[in-house]
């Protein structure tokens, strides 16, 4: 029995975090609660991110950058959140997080 | 014309601003779980849960503790190799995403892996999240391709005589495999064997030989 080659591109990814950040396991995150939750079926998830996985870097950021864009893409096809309204939503975020003094809590504005 | 005052200040403001603003997708997350908690598409209090626990990967651990009582129980382990759901529910680890779950047991003669060559499909219930090795391009090309030269990048050697299965895990399909008990652990109980179990194992670039 041999030790697992250090050099070898799998294997020496091992001990890798499995979230870099925060936002990766929130994405993730909500991908299952809706798959849970009935909002698409764990199939329709699996091709979404199966496709995007194909168009991003071969990296753990890449992988969860396919993960956004495979709920992004899903829930924008089903309705349930259609990608205006996400964009708009983005940029309402960056606004509150550009005006809100640097200490308190981010809120968002009032959404009419 | 020389820049004003005020440009470089608006610049130097600019880049205040841009410091404080979190990454890209950080911002597009936040703005879809907004948006899903609003929509009430997502409950904040599950979602929280779920992070919760995969980011404390609880989950190699059931996994190890249904390996370790399908070596120290053979009816069990009949009743794992023949409904993988039903055992792992035995065990009270019911639930989502474990309803799918096929197990498959490494013998002298067969080895298992398994992979998903679509995307990233796993029993993370019982598992705990993939690696990231797991989710790469170049596993799912290469275990399908050369599973003995992904095993051995991992330690695992395989005699000539013993078969290599590849499996193939689909979110209607979530494969882990049983590995084989080590040599020399006839006297430890169910904890201690369960302690043994590695996350790899179940995937089967382990062989829990002391090479991985």
């Amino acid at each position: 029995m041999s030790a697992p080659d250090p050099l070898a591109p799998l294997a020496r990814r091992d001990g890798d975090p499995v979230f870099e950040e925060a936002w990766q396991a929130q994405a993730l995150g909500m991908a299952d609660c809706l798959v849970r939750a009935g909002a698409f079926s764990a199939g329709d998830w699996a091709a979404a991110l199966g496709r995007a996985v194909r168009r991003e870097e071969d990296t753990t950021r890449g992988y969860y950058r396919a993960v956004l864009a495979a709920l992004e893409t899903l829930l924008d096809a089903g309705g349930a959140v259609p990608a205006p309204e996400i964009d708009a939503r983005r940029d309402a975020w960056a606004r509150a997080y550009e005006t809100t003094p640097h200490g308190d809590p981010v809120v968002l504005e009032e959404t009419p | 014309m020389e820049p004003s005052y005020d440009r470089e200040k608006v610049a130097a403001i600019h880049r205040h601003l841009h410091a404080h603003l979190p990454p890209e997708p950080a911002l597009r997350v936040k703005a879809i779980e907004s948006l899903l908690v609003e929509k009430g598409l997502v409950d904040p209090a599950a979602l929280d849960a779920w992070i919760e626990a995969y980011t404390e990967e609880i989950g190699p651990k059931r996994g190890a503790m249904v390996v370790a009582r399908s070596w120290v129980d053979a009816g069990f382990r009949a009743r794992l190799l023949d409904d993988a759901a039903a055992a792992v529910a035995e065990m009270g680890f019911a639930g989502q995403a474990s309803g799918h779950l096929k197990a498959v047991e490494n013998t002298p003669a067969r080895h298992n892996l398994v992979v998903c060559t679509l995307c990233s499909c796993y029993p993370f219930a019982i598992l705990g999240m993939a690696p990231p090795w797991y989710k790469a391009a170049e596993y799912r090309a290469r275990a399908v391709r050369d599973p003995r030269g992904v095993l051995a990048e991992f330690g695992v050697t395989l005699g000539p005589d013993v078969a290599v299965d590849v499996w193939d895990s689909t979110a209607e399909l979530r494969y882990m495999v049983i590995p084989e008990r080590p040599a020399g652990t006839e006297g430890l109980d169910e904890a201690a064997l369960a302690a043994l179990v590695t996350r790899n194992a179940m995937i089967g670039t382990d062989d829990l030989k002391g090479g991985a």
